[in-house]
């Protein structure tokens, strides 16, 4: 299963990752395709920066818990819960109307720490941020991207 | 939360409550075995590797106090191949170079399983 459920899946602004991607994937011989979204609130249901969805999220699986009374959803992954609420929206498009989700991918990043470059806030503190996270963007219709502004921006 | 979101939380939830209580645990039960039921498909399982692979090529260029980091990483990557082959094991050759073996890799260095369902490309080695 995808990260993400089914869809088409781009790296927020991040072209290293784009480069290891088509090296590891394509053989080496790939090109890097730039388009531009507008991450607007009722089109992405945005994980990284609006926390009114990160809430929304947690909500919605509580719910389908209480609801089901079952406790498997509590150990869903994300991808098992989008498949769930995505075959809903397609009849009814309310219950889920956004066009992609976005999130941040943070596997190994304490490890990778210099790749991620995380950074302290304070020198006496070890509090964090980090600020080369890996964020990923599933678009579930590519139809719905504006592929005017598709470029190349780097070919191997 | 803006209204478009209050509304779809609000139709996610009336959905929930007017589904059949069967009809809803075994559309939970599928899709959770998605995941977790048996052993991935070999391009499930060749994706994870990837992966890992994605994850090495980005500490290449890190310095000796990462390469620990690396060689707990493919100590790990060599435990979850040896789960599922027996003939495909990560040597470390130096510090922080190591060498992927696969007894299975054509003259190109591509890898493929007994079950044709994906063919794979694994360098041969990703020395720094």
């Amino acid at each position: 299963m995808q990260f993400l459920g089914t869809g088409y899946y781009f790296w927020d602004n991040n072209l290293e990752l784009a480069k290891v991607w088509g090296k590891h994937h394509y053989n080496g011989k790939y090109a890097v395709i730039e388009v531009d979204f507008d991450l607007k609130s009722d089109s992405c249901y945005d994980l990284v920066g609006n926390r009114s969805h990160q809430i929304d999220l947690a909500e919605r699986l509580n719910k389908l818990s209480v609801n089901s009374g079952s406790n498997k959803t509590k150990k869903w992954t994300l991808s098992q819960f989008f498949t769930f609420i995505r075959k809903f929206a397609v009849s009814n498009r309310d219950i889920f109307p956004y066009e992609m989700i976005r999130a941040i991918d943070l596997l190994n990043h304490k490890k990778y720490e210099k790749v991620h470059e995380l950074i302290l806030f304070t020198e006496d503190k070890d509090n964090y941020t980090v600020i080369n996270p890996k964020i990923v963007i599933c678009v579930f219709d590519k139809n719905r991207l504006n592929l005017q502004t598709k470029r190349i921006v780097f070919t191997s | 939360m803006d209204d478009i979101q209050k509304r779809s939380l609000e139709a996610f939830e009336e959905m929930l409550k007017s589904m059949d209580k069967k009809e809803l645990n075994d559309l939970i039960e599928e899709i959770s075995s998605m995941d977790t039921a048996g052993e991935p498909t070999v391009a499930e399982y060749f994706n994870q590797i990837e992966e890992q692979f994605a994850h090495f090529y980005f500490s290449e260029n890190m310095d000796d106090d990462c390469s620990k980091n690396n060689m707990d990483h493919f100590q790990s990557f060599q435990n979850i191949l040896n789960t599922k082959y027996d003939n495909v094991f990560v040597q470390e050759s130096t510090k922080i170079n190591f060498n992927i073996l696969l007894n299975q890799q054509d003259a190109n260095g591509i890898f493929d399983t007994s079950t044709k369902s994906k063919k794979s490309m694994l360098k041969n080695s990703l020395a720094a």
